[in-house]
């Protein structure tokens, strides 16, 4: 019963971000990323986008989602190409042959739940003590290693992303809130959108989530865009943004620089 | 926007605050989890029930303006994965959940001489209300002795507004007009069988105090 109010409780005390940019990651300790011959799957993206209204709610809008969809599976596309790795991207649900449509929305499901879970506990500051100084800890389980078995991958990727923006009303009530400020009045600070994305990469051998990337990007200033998923640059911004630069996990970063230090 | 995507919306603001332009962030709020020790007895709800973990779990610190004293909740992976809860007895005319004096929809009372179909129906009202639940299927009622009485053991299943399918088991006793619970609710997928035999540990563990 306690996952009722967790949405709403953390909403109140959301805080609204300055003009920035950042992105954090966590690995599994023994985390190194794919290399050479590697087998990669790549989910069909998570995305939303909406427009704020005047009264600050976020109301969804399909043709801004369903075109940075495909710019963001298009954005994944050319990514992956220059990694060396052998990648392909389900646009469907129903596209891996042996594999139902059900299943795979099921583990998109869980794999959802999962990524709330590590983005609550992980990034937001209500941290699990059984889970301190171990790394990622979260895992897919058998559902996962049926579909790698089934497929052939070695990993599977998922990526969930929401962008907002504000809409006319809301830049409008900006500027009178700015403009008061000449006659006396400064109107609260009201924001404009934002995006909040995260990148998880799954072993498919083992059902682990090895890798977990987030990132967030905030103006306060309605109208000004940090970055626009609905444009091929913005889109590619993002996911630059989330897998440019995989970090290994702690222990495998150690034996790394020990093998480095060995080294005459 | 839905429940799920504001979490995750809210959670990344608060864990990457470093470019807020509001003081505060995720450390200053302090994790609303403490450590449950493996093998030591711990005292749950409002006293009235004590329990033994087989490994480490996370107890849920309580809220004095939003929690019934009688109900406690402990996660191994978060709430969004699997929650054991502990109802050390409820007495006469209260609710499981705190609600608000006007909400629409109540969640009904535990009246002292509910027979465990009753309290069934009141945990199925619980998720369908409170807990966001679109279906939920009643798996197996049977008798179950629990904290040396006759007791009872629904095992049921849900699917919640974020589409995933959850699995519980609810082990329970009415003692002097109290009522005593222990329910698990975990991700169908995965999760219900890793935190099971756990919670089957903890309910041959449980003793009532007087």
């Amino acid at each position: 019963m306690r996952r009722v109010g967790m949405g709403a409780a953390l909403a109140a005390v959301a805080l609204s971000l300055g003009g920035c940019v950042q992105t954090r990651q966590i690995a599994d300790l023994q985390f190194t990323p794919p290399q050479g011959d590697y087998k990669l799957l790549v989910m069909r993206p998570d995305v939303t986008v909406g427009s704020v209204k005047a009264g600050g709610l976020t109301e969804p809008r399909a043709d801004w989602t369903e075109t940075a969809r495909a710019n963001l599976v298009a954005a994944l596309r050319a990514q992956q190409a220059g990694r060396g790795g052998e990648t392909r991207i389900l646009d469907r649900r129903d596209s891996i042959a042996g594999v139902s449509p059900e299943t795979v929305a099921d583990l998109e499901r869980l794999h959802s739940a999962v990524g709330n879970s590590i983005a609550l506990h992980k990034f937001a500051g209500a941290e699990l003590p059984t889970k301190r100084g171990r790394g990622l800890d979260y895992t897919l389980g058998e559902d996962a290693v049926k579909l790698g078995r089934a497929t052939g991958y070695d990993y599977a990727l998922f990526l969930h992303a929401e962008d907002a923006f504000a809409d006319q009303g809301r830049v409008a009530l900006q500027v009178l809130g700015i403009a008061g400020c000449f006659i006396g009045f400064c109107a609260p600070n009201v924001g404009g959108g934002g995006q909040s994305a995260y990148a998880s990469l799954v072993d498919l051998r083992t059902g682990e989530v090895v890798w977990f990337n987030v990132l967030q990007t905030g103006s306060q200033v309605a109208g000004i865009k940090m970055g626009d998923i609905r444009t091929p640059a913005g889109a590619a911004q993002m996911v630059d943004r989330l897998l440019g630069r995989m970090k290994p996990g702690r222990d495998a970063r150690r034996l790394q620089a020990a093998a480095a230090s060995a080294r005459p | 926007m839905t429940r799920a995507s504001l979490l995750v919306a809210s959670a990344l603001a608060l864990g990457l605050s470093a470019c807020s332009s509001v003081g505060g962030g995720a450390g200053g709020f302090g994790s609303p989890y403490a450590l449950v020790r493996a093998g030591q007895p711990i005292t749950v709800g409002s006293g009235a029930m004590q329990v033994t973990a087989p490994r480490e779990w996370n107890r849920t610190e309580r809220s004095v303006f939003n929690d019934v004293r009688w109900v406690e909740d402990w996660t191994l992976n978060g709430p969004y994965l699997d929650t054991i809860s502990f109802i050390a007895g409820l007495p006469n005319d209260k609710r499981l959940i705190r609600q608000e004096y006007k909400a629409d929809r109540q969640v009904p009372k535990f009246r002292s001489d509910m027979t465990a179909p009753e309290v069934a129906s009141l945990i199925e009202t619980l998720y369908r209300v409170e807990g966001g639940s679109v279906d939920f299927r009643t798996l197996g009622l049977a008798p179950r002795p629990f904290l040396g009485s006759n007791g009872f053991q629904l095992d049921y299943e849900h699917l919640d507004g974020d589409e995933v399918w959850r699995k519980g088991r609810a082990v329970g006793a009415v003692i002097d007009g109290k009522l005593y619970l222990m329910m698990v609710d975990a991700a169908r997928s995965h999760y219900y069988a890793q935190v099971l035999p756990d919670f089957e540990a903890m309910v041959r563990s449980a003793v009532r105090r007087k």
